[in-house]
């Protein structure tokens, strides 16, 4: 399913790079800036009926249907309802196909340095280990890398 | 390794779709004739005329190998014309062409890989070569374990009876020959096959040709006697200059000199230029490469003339003639024996030939007007170039052919072409897909935009009489846009059928079945992307008929009492909105148990086994892994077949269904809608939702009285309408929405039929009617099986939202 390739991870940890920051419920995730491709934010659902509840529906973007996944929902955590700051990333795949997350809000870009990436522990108990590709730690505090691929497509 | 000569990449794809399209003809040829068991002169003409336009444009291309095999076929097929051999063993002269036809088609699929190494043709083309060599010396087979090359020879002594390199008799005596000795690399070896290859590059382009030592192909003691003495050639150049040949010899492989002997004294005849008809020639706009176009028209015509002369004359060798060509046309002058209106047709219906005007016809006796010496030195510019031809038309003949024939004409010309050129231009073009597509992708948005300005939430309330008026023309138009495009998409389905034909022909031979095809409405049409996603579900399907279907022997039929000869029905038609194409077959049928019996030991049954119908355990068969045969053959069995011709028409939005009498035959039912894109639907709202179905299932929408539901005993709801009684499916139920009006009478009823079913569904309300461009859902959405829970695709409309597209047949059937 996921055409993420171990090689290209380690491209990612031994020469960093930029990371797109955002929270859920106060944690702070990250996403590598390729996957991004644009934030906007939340605008009218279609839903879709007899589709995992992690899937909001459709929307319109310029023409084109993207899915709109539930961050929180995908997690197992429970949903607050939107505000103003609620945005959805628009991520874009290697294959072209879009797909937008539902986050609480997006802080900022920052640059990882190779240093500070780490791989994630071998814990099977922690629910969202499955999503989190690396860890991110310096003085501002701990990021959670996520596995983009993992996180739209696994069924 | 690159398969093309330098420059050619632009050409990749005009050569696919002709040679594709050639082949195809071929086959089609070769059907009807092995049907008829027997060759007329028009088919071995046009098998002949196939291959030989394949032979030039591959080499064009520089696919020598595959011009290498259309030479030898066509090389077979010479024989077959001149002599009018006795055929006693005609299936392998078909299952020889067929083969080649197979290669020739693979080859061109390895083309678009261009890591592939040219394929070796040399096995084929020496069975061919056997084969024809069997041929001419008067059917007797040759004996078993003679050496391909000792076949060749009588083959090879074929080709040099060609009749275009007969005609070497100069009308005006004179020798026009050349002769060279050619001397091969040191030590490359083999130098009697190396010679051979000199030969064979020059021999398409010489009239007469003759070399020493002669047995070079099936003596390799030649070789030593190249070594020692050199080898010589004599010939004469067939349409280009002696020059031209030469530099063709030094250029082949090992060639080390090439020293001429003897030049060819430029002495050719002289023929009355009024003998010959005189015809200019204009290509098609943009064909390019004009010149070698010119070629194949020549190479067409040759045969077929005595005489032959053409201006300009050096367009194999000379690229820019292509542009003299664009501008002036192609001049060529010829007399025949069989009519000028045949040779005219030729020409006509060589490849991107536009258009033919003839500037004079040739007659036997001299026109009053003496101008023809005359206008000899008048044509200074032209007599540069002509290479003294074959046809003995001379050099300097043939430009004073053309210039007072033109002379007469001159006043009249440029009206007259004009006219020509109206009546004769093509009147079809062919267009890349993807602009087709683009076209209706673009039309799509033009459907959205046109109802995002007249349904603007700005004019709510307004009351715009001259607007509406406007809106309304402009609806009209763009509905009348949107047919003109679809039909631009629209092609037979005859296409895939006919390819069909020459599956059953493989499988009647290698299974042992005599079956016939029968097409029936053929001439249906249905949309481009759908027929290419025909293909292969129609290619399994015959399959398996062919295979399974159709009884193993004509006993087993003669005992079941029907006609020893199966018989396979391809139909098509088209019923409102849709296309529906079965494939039928007379054969032993299945037997529903059967197939619940190997479902069960297969473990894909759903429920219990008592309480499948007949027709659900018949469309067990679609289902993945499974297959009744026993063994695996050749062409089918594995049970994948049946499971991708679902998933393949169920890409398109179709469906497929089967429907089986024991003992009595199969049909399969394929149902496609006629195109893809646009759907007229209704709008409905559903709590927030808003689905859109296709008007063409609707038949009426009402509101419910109380004493119209009924229940039955599982407490399913039912709807009486003038005493039918129909299934009644809320929709905010099966979909889980939230906010939907639930009180039966509140609703709306939209009672809907496909496949001959109804039922009713309830929805809030109706928002009206609306044409919506089908857009698929996102891969993402796929992966869940939204398809397998009635939604067709989704829809975005003029305020922006998206609406869900219904798919009723899969509601119906699964809720």
């Amino acid at each position: 399913m996921s055409n993420y390739t171990k090689e290209e991870n380690k491209d990612f940890v031994s020469a960093g790079g930029e990371v797109l920051l955002f929270t859920i419920d106060n944690v702070v995730y990250g996403i590598e800036i390729k996957y991004i491709n644009e934030i906007i934010g939340i605008e009218q659902i279609t839903v879709v009926p007899r589709v995992p509840d992690y899937i909001k529906g459709i929307i319109n973007l310029r023409g084109k249907t993207v899915p709109i996944i539930s961050v929180r929902r995908r997690f197992g955590q429970e949903e607050i309802p939107y505000d103003e700051r609620t945005c959805i990333i628009v991520l874009e795949f290697e294959n072209g196909e879009q797909a937008g997350i539902i986050v609480d809000r997006v802080r900022e870009v920052t640059q990882a340095k190779p240093g500070e990436i780490c791989s994630t522990p071998v814990n099977k108990n922690v629910n969202t280990n499955h999503y989190i590709k690396n860890i991110i730690e310096n003085s501002e505090g701990i990021k959670l890398l996520l596995n983009c691929e993992k996180l739209v497509m696994e069924q | 390794m690159a398969h093309f000569e330098a420059g050619m990449e632009s050409m990749i794809d005009m050569y696919i779709f002709e040679t594709t399209s050639l082949l195809e003809q071929l086959d089609q040829i070769l059907m009807k004739t092995e049907n008829e068991n027997n060759f007329g002169e028009d088919e071995i003409n046009e098998i002949f005329r196939i291959m030989h336009t394949i032979k030039g444009s591959s080499a064009m291309m520089g696919l020598d190998n595959m011009s290498h095999l259309a030479h030898a076929i066509e090389d077979m097929f010479f024989i077959v014309r001149e002599d009018n051999p006795v055929i006693s063993d005609m299936r392998s002269l078909y299952e020889l062409v067929f083969n080649a036809s197979d290669t020739l088609k693979a080859e061109i699929d390895l083309l678009q890989d261009p890591d592939s190494d040219p394929t070796d043709f040399s096995d084929q083309m020496t069975k061919i070569k056997n084969y024809a060599a069997m041929l001419k010396s008067g059917g007797t087979a040759p004996a078993a374990d003679s050496s391909s090359q000792a076949a060749d020879a009588p083959s090879e002594a074929a080709i040099d009876f060609d009749p275009a390199e007969m005609i070497t008799v100069t009308t005006g005596g004179g020798d026009d020959s050349t002769t060279v000795k050619v001397t091969f690399e040191d030590d490359c070896k083999m130098e009697n096959l190396r010679a051979l290859l000199v030969v064979n590059n020059i021999r398409n382009e010489c009239s007469a040709l003759s070399f020493e030592p002669e047995d070079i192909e099936d003596n390799s003691d030649t070789a030593k006697i190249i070594v020692e003495k050199g080898f010589t050639i004599k010939f004469t150049p067939a349409h280009t200059t002696a020059e031209d040949i030469i530099s063709l010899i030094s250029s082949t492989m090992n060639v080390k000199n090439c020293e001429i002997i003897s030049m060819s004294g430029q002495q050719t005849a002289e023929v009355p230029a009024y003998t010959l008809t005189t015809v200019k020639v204009d290509f098609a706009e943009d064909c390019k490469m004009e010149n070698l176009r010119a070629l194949m028209v020549v190479n067409n015509i040759r045969e077929e003339v005595n005489q032959l002369a053409f201006f300009p004359a050096d367009i194999e060798a000379n690229q820019s003639t292509a542009e003299v060509i664009r501008d002036n046309g192609f001049i060529v002058h010829f007399k025949s024996d069989f009519g000028d209106d045949a040779i005219l047709r030729i020409i006509s219906e060589t490849m991107n030939v536009a258009s033919v005007t003839v500037l004079k016809t040739g007659s036997e006796t001299p026109p009053e007007a003496p101008a023809q010496e005359s206008a000899q030195p008048s044509a200074p510019a032209e007599t540069a170039a002509p290479a003294p031809e074959a046809a003995s038309a001379s050099a300097p003949a043939s430009p004073a052919a053309s210039k007072p024939a033109e002379k007469p004409a001159a006043e009249k010309k440029p009206a007259e072409s004009k006219a020509a050129g109206g009546a004769a231009k093509q009147s079809l073009i062919s267009v890349s897909l993807y602009k087709l597509d683009q076209l209706l992708d673009m039309v799509g948005e033009i459907v959205i935009t046109e109802a995002m300005v007249t349904s603007n939430p700005d004019l709510k309330g307004l009351r715009l009489d001259n607007f509406q008026k406007a809106a309304r023309q402009l609806r009209k138009l763009n509905s009348e846009l949107q047919d003109i495009v679809m039909s631009i998409r629209m092609v037979p389905i005859s296409g895939a059928f006919n390819k069909m034909t020459r599956i059953v022909r493989d499988m009647k031979v290698k299974l042992n079945k005599d079956v016939d095809l029968i097409f029936e409405g053929e001439e249906t049409e249905v949309d481009k992307s759908i027929i290419d996603n025909l293909n292969d579900p129609l290619m399994h399907m015959v399959r398996n008929s062919m295979d399974h279907g159709i009884e193993e022997t004509a006993e087993d039929r003669i005992a079941a009492g029907k006609n020893p000869k199966g018989r396979i029905t391809l139909s098509a038609y088209s019923s409102s909105g849709e296309v529906v194409i079965v494939i039928a077959d007379d054969g032993m049928g299945m037997d529903p148990e059967k197939l619940l019996d190997k479902a069960e030991r297969n473990g894909i049954l759903t429920k219990p086994r008592s309480e499948y119908t007949d027709k659900e355990a018949l469309n067990l068969i679609m289902l993945p892994g499974f297959s009744t045969n026993e063994t695996v053959t050749e062409f089918s069995g594995r049970g994948v077949g049946m499971d991708v011709v679902r998933q393949n028409i169920e890409k398109c939005g179709g469906t497929v269904s089967v429907d089986s009498k024991l003992g009595e035959g199969t049909s399969f039912i394929i149902k496609i809608p006629l195109s893809l894109s646009i759907v007229d639907g209704m709008e409905v709202s559903v709590g927030n939702s808003i689905f859109t179905i296709p008007i063409s299932v609707i038949k009426e929408s009402f509101k419910l009285k109380p004493n119209q539901v009924l229940r039955d005993t599982d407490g399913r709801e039912m709807v009486m309408i003038r005493g039918e009684c129909y299934p009644l499916i809320r929709l905010y139920e099966i979909y889980d929405l939230d906010s939907a009006q639930t009180d039966l009478y509140s609703g709306i009823i939209i009672l809907v039929e496909t496949d001959g079913k109804c039922a009713c569904l309830l929805a809030d309300e109706l928002i009206g009617e609306q044409q919506v461009v089908v857009k698929p859902f996102p891969p993402l959405l796929n992966n869940f099986n939204v398809k397998q829970n009635g939604m067709s695709g989704c829809s975005i409309l003029g305020d922006g939202s998206i609406t869900i597209i219904l798919d009723v047949s899969n509601i119906i059937s699964d809720f």
